[in-house]
């Protein structure tokens, strides 16, 4: 059974759907009504500046366009679901799974997390659950050896010093025993009842890893997580969905993912000593394993249907730490990928891939035309850019809102487009400058 | 093996929808932006222009024009008036750029008044074959051919009913441009049938090098110097230069347009009267122009009358730069001054507004009299009057005062400074001189002393049929006749000149214009002007008393008017109480004869004026207007008449006017006609009978209010 209950809408009326969707809609045909007037305005100007012109409709483009992908995501999930019924006519599909669960001073979270794995709706005689300690000097080492009692069949191994999150990986990876491997950050969880739905797409062969839906499940705290909310809904469930309805999810989330372990096993030597610019690589660990299942040859989704929890940062410094590490992972697996991918999906390279590449370095050079230049140097104010930017973020908003009604952090999205415009993509540089400094530097 | 073969198939299908999905949006995108762009009927600017529209449709239902300002006259002058374009944020308010606030209320103040648009059809039939035109009739033109001009002009022309013509710049014709308009839109503009669209330049609209130093001057009206050659083009290369450009820009209109262009409008208005290398583009260029364009435009420079006249076959017509200070208001009064100017025109006391125009030297008013004077730099001044230019047949009588200077001249028959004929006076003769395409000519002299004075002399001349006479005073000092002139026409003015600069001037305290050629030149005489507060109780024939109708006599002390002979009624007025405007005229006066006794305040004259009508069934308050008798007011007479010692008064302040019997109110009445802001006082009296109605006028008070 798929439990989609974030996603369905039954606690509202049928009337107050219908209504709901009406004015969604309404509300569409306007946004996009304006877009359209408003990019006239900058063709208005094609004559003067051609490539700003070509360069703002092919930006806006493609920004619509991952919200059209998002809306093949699930005519794409089911149709690889029914494929499945091929490989597996009569469901018994059900492999063992080991989870993989690195860990430093996580003395309050970690016992959490590993009950929740112990809880998942499958037969417990086919989990296994595996927790490095990674060095902690905290009373995490206590708290595994209770949870040891309780649960007999963890795995725990100790670390008196410090090697790293891969190494903890690589290591747990080495440890399992299960054909299927669920790596977990050591504060998120996995919702028990959505656990199947995480473990099913492996049943077909050409799915090597799985992603689950993350949401912090700190969200109302301040308006920093909500606005993270927001964020992951619309990563998650837009974004990836995204590149999920093409089956090349190029980062299944370090928090919540499944791998198959014999494809990520003859890798993990390769990807542990992972160098860039002749220093090992210590972030961007996830986004890296994905890479190496997608340049073997094998398909990565996202799963809306397992849903997963995990903490996010409250303060704004860890914030601003978290973005930089996840910007520096985004750049060097991009060089990575973008070494193979053309040559695997030339369709994907082309309308996704380098498009995104192009757009992110590119969009804090025009923030910084239309913020800081143009109204220096030409006394052109920024009003146009912003509604530009505000535009886009009401369809992704509306698209949001469509597929969750309940989910109420969503204006947190019009925060986020506008922190993103003035401040986010700004760190991008700051991760690029600072790219030799290996240091973890969160918690 | 082919580890991707299952999934393969479905995600082509995926691919393939996405992309489609992406394409449609990209070109619905791209394509929508073009069509708002391009100039259909979706494009951005049609858009605010319609909901412009509709909202200028609604304030111009509400501002009717004015029917009471509208004759159904024919007009014999037209002014054509000339804009460019519009202020925004980015261009401020500037010669070239007015405030569209300020254009709605130039236009919507033309309209209200009665103003309407003609076409350029119009106009070239006016000029050409002396068509008539409605009063109030004026061409709307826009130079260069700015975007900005015509999507904030349209709406509202629309909205008025107006239409206008462009000149336009054709090398600026690119779908490019921001600033100018495209050809498509011309297209569109000449389809509305509101626009016409007409010949400024192709590329002439600025300037070229017109000497070795790399000075600059005019593309049409200099010679260019060509820079490899060393020298300035010869009188032959500058005709094909100038030849080439028209055939361009005529070609360029005519084929997008698919209309003949026969009309275009001189760059910066200089048909080479501003030219720096070559003063002879002034007869060469306008001839040039011809071949290809049978009618063209420019500014037109003060010193001339500002309006075009019927029937005189210019090439070249005027245009009225409208200031882009200027409120409807002014627009209004500037129009006001070249309007043309009907006969009878008197006047005792002028001002900047009546359309006095100064030719040469210096023009003031001070204390409602017209001085003209020489400047530092000339040796005299004259003066004209706009909107006269089109009288024939006439008699013009001033009163002047001769300062300084050694020739004095009233001119009539005005068309511009080198054409007109002149009442000449110097100390030893008087002359009279006509002046013909600048040649000055003598066509009769007496030479004598004169001996007249120098304050308020009297002159007059008349010209009618060829037939001229000076007079000073009441007395004919010369005629000449020649029936060669007898098809002279054009206005009035004034010049005065010393052979030493600035030695030259002379006050004009006021002038009279008739038509009847036999009616004595009566002028007011500025020394008779009364002044408030006015009481007689001893008449005599010098007070000033003029009889228009019936007799006036005057005996022991007393005045007496009465009708006489034929006639059923007599009155009278009071010269120089014209002026007079709030006032409490009180008359004491015995009744002997007649039905009615009426006392005349705000006359204007016979036919104008407002009254207190008095007989024994009635007291009504009138006014006549036009000749038209109007009762405002009338109660049944009650009072008790007595025939001797009648106390009868009338208040006049704003549009009030109330009556008195015997110090005690009557009635009053508030709304009369608002021409009569001012006027004179007099008597009025009527019988059925001939020669059964007389007064007997004791005292006359009036006293300011």
């Amino acid at each position: 059974m798929i439990d989609n209950s974030i996603y369905h809408t039954k606690e509202y009326g049928i009337f107050s759907n219908i209504f709901f969707k009406f004015i969604l809609i309404f509300t569409g045909v306007i946004a996009f009504t304006s877009v359209i007037l408003l990019k006239a305005t900058t063709v208005d100007q094609y004559w003067r500046d051609p490539y700003l012109v070509v360069y703002t409709v092919l930006v806006t483009t493609f920004e619509l366009s991952r919200v059209f992908g998002a809306m093949f995501y699930n005519y794409s999930y089911k149709k690889m679901l029914k494929q499945k019924k091929s490989f597996d006519p009569n469901g018994i599909f059900e492999p063992t799974v080991s989870f993989v669960i690195p860990c430093k001073n996580e003395e309050k979270s970690i016992g959490k997390t590993i009950e929740k794995c112990f809880e998942s709706h499958y037969p417990k005689e086919k989990l296994e659950v595996i927790v490095i300690n990674d060095g902690s000097t905290d009373k995490t080492e206590e708290v595994l050896r209770q949870m040891k009692l309780r649960h007999e069949s963890l795995v725990v191994e100790n670390w008196s010093v410090n090697k790293g999150k891969r190494h903890a990986m690589a290591t747990g990876f080495k440890l399992a025993k299960g054909e299927i491997i669920v790596q977990l950050d050591s504060d998120s969880y996995i919702v028990p009842s959505t656990f199947r739905h995480l473990i099913e797409p492996f049943a077909h062969p050409e799915i090597g890893a799985v992603c689950a839906h993350a949401d912090p499940e700190n969200a109302g705290k301040n308006w920093l997580t909500k606005m993270q909310s927001a964020y992951y809904f619309m990563s998650f469930r837009i974004l990836k969905a995204a590149e999920s309805s093409f089956m090349l999810v190029f980062c299944c989330s370090g928090c919540s993912s499944a791998y198959r372990k014999d494809i990520v096993l003859p890798i993990l030597d390769t990807w542990l000593g992972e160098k860039f610019l002749g220093l090992p690589v210590t972030w961007g660990d996830d986004r890296s394993l994905t890479n190496w299942v997608l340049k073997l040859g094998y398909n990565t989704v996202y799963t809306s249907n397992a849903r997963a929890y995990t903490i996010c940062p409250e303060r704004l410094r860890q914030f601003i730490k978290q973005q930089v590490r996840w910007k520096k992972g985004w750049f060097v697996n991009s060089i990575f990928a973008s070494k193979f991918i053309y040559r695997r999906e030339p369709f994907i390279a082309f309308t996704y891939f380098f498009p995104l590449i192009a757009v992110t370095l590119i969009t804090p050079f025009m923030a910084f035309k239309a913020f800081v230049y143009n109204p220096v140097f030409l006394n052109i104010p920024p009003y146009l850019y912003m509604a530009g930017v505000f535009l886009v973020a009401i369809i992704i908003t509306l698209y949001y809102r469509h597929v969750s009604r309940r989910h109420k952090y969503w204006p947190y999205v019009f925060v986020w487009s506008a922190i993103n415009m003035v401040f986010l993509s700004f760190i991008l540089f700051y991760a690029l400058f600072t790219i030799q400094n290996r240091k973890w530097g969160t918690r | 093996m082919n580890k991707r073969k299952h999934l393969k198939r479905h995600l082509m299908l995926i691919k393939f929808n996405f992309s489609f999905t992406v394409f449609v949006v990209f070109i619905i995108m791209s394509y929508a932006g073009y069509v708002i762009n391009s100039s259909s009927v979706f494009a951005k600017n049609n858009i605010i222009s319609s909901i412009r529209y509709l909202n200028y449709k609604s304030i111009s239902a509400q501002a009717k024009v004015n029917q009471a300002q509208v004759k159904n006259e024919a007009s014999t002058s037209i002014p054509v008036l000339v804009y460019h374009g519009f202020a925004s944020k980015s261009k401020p308010e500037s010669e070239y750029s007015i405030d569209l606030k300020k254009f709605e209320d130039q236009m919507i103040s033309l309209k209200k008044s009665g103003y309407r648009t003609v076409t350029l059809e119009d106009l070239k039939r006016f000029n050409n074959e002396n068509a008539s035109l409605p009063e109030k009739s004026f061409l709307l033109t826009f130079d260069d051919g700015r975007q900005d001009m015509y999507y904030n002009a349209d709406p509202l022309l629309r909205a008025l009913n107006y239409n206008a013509v462009i000149f336009d710049i054709t090398e600026k014709n690119d779908a490019g441009s921001n600033y100018y308009l495209s050809k498509d839109e011309l297209k569109r503009m000449t389809k509305s049938k509101r626009w016409d669209v007409e010949a400024h330049a192709y590329k002439g609209h600025g300037d070229i090098e017109i000497d070795a130093n790399g000075k600059k001057g005019h593309f049409f009206s200099n010679k260019q110097w060509l820079k490899d050659q060393n020298r300035a083009e010869t009188t032959d290369e500058y005709t094909a230069r100038i030849k080439d450009e028209l055939t361009h820009v005529k070609n360029d209109l005519e084929s997008t347009l698919n209309t003949p262009v026969t009309t275009f409008a001189y760059p910066y208005g200089d048909y080479g009267q501003e030219s720096l290398n070559f003063p002879e583009a002034k007869q060469l260029l306008p001839n040039i122009v011809k071949e290809y364009f049978p009618l063209s435009f420019y500014q037109y420079a003060s010193g001339a009358f500002s309006y075009n006249y019927a029937g005189e076959r210019n090439a070249l017509i005027k245009r009225i730069i409208v200031d882009s200070k200027w409120s409807g208001e002014n627009l209004l009064s500037e129009l006001a001054k070249g309007h043309s100017k009907q006969i009878p025109y008197s006047s005792n006391t002028f001002d900047q507004s009546q359309g006095w125009v100064s030719s040469w030297g210096n023009l003031n008013f001070d204390n409602r009299i017209m001085k003209i004077e020489s400047g530092k730099d000339s040796a005299g001044s004259s003066v004209f009057l706009d909107g006269s230019k089109s009288w024939k047949n006439y008699s013009f009588s001033s009163t002047v005062n001769w300062e300084k200077g050694s020739d004095l001249s009233v001119l009539s028959n005005y068309l511009d400074d080198n054409n007109y004929l002149s009442f000449n006076l110097t100390q030893s003769s008087v002359r009279l001189v006509l002046k013909n395409m600048g040649e000055q000519k003598i066509l009769k002299e007496i030479k004598r002393e004169l001996d007249v004075p120098k304050d308020n002399l009297s002159l007059g001349i008349r010209s009618i049929d060829g037939k001229t006479s000076l007079f000073i005073g009441d007395k004919l000092v010369l005629e000449y006749e020649n029936s060669e002139y007898k098809d002279l026409y054009g206005g009035v003015g004034f010049k005065i000149w010393d052979k030493q600069i600035n030695n030259a001037s002379m006050q004009i305290k006021s002038i009279k214009i008739v038509k009847d050629s036999d009616q004595n030149v009566v002028v007011v005489d500025p020394t008779k002007i009364k002044s408030l507060p006015y009481k007689i109780n001893s008449f005599n024939q010098d007070l000033g008393w003029t009889k228009t109708w019936g007799t006036l006599r005057y005996n022991q002390e007393a005045m007496i008017l009465e009708s006489t002979g034929d006639g059923t009624g007599a009155s009278s007025y009071l010269q120089g109480s014209e002026n007079w405007q709030e006032y409490s005229y009180q008359t004491k006066l015995d009744w002997s004869k007649g039905s009615n006794v009426i006392l005349m305040a705000r006359y204007l004259d016979e036919k104008n004026y407002v009254s207190f009508n008095i007989s024994d069934q009635y007291l009504r308050i009138e006014q006549r207007v036009d000749d038209q008798t109007e009762i405002l007011k009338e109660i049944k007479n009650e009072l008790n008449m007595p025939k001797y010692g009648l106390d009868v008064k009338i208040d006049v302040v704003g549009n009030k006017i109330v009556c008195y019997f015997q110090n005690s109110p009557i009635f009053d009445f508030i709304g009369i006609n608002s021409k009569f802001n001012k006027g004179a006082i007099g008597f009025k009296i009527w019988d059925q009978a001939p020669a059964n109605a007389k007064i007997i006028i004791n005292e006359v008070l009036v006293d300011p209010l």
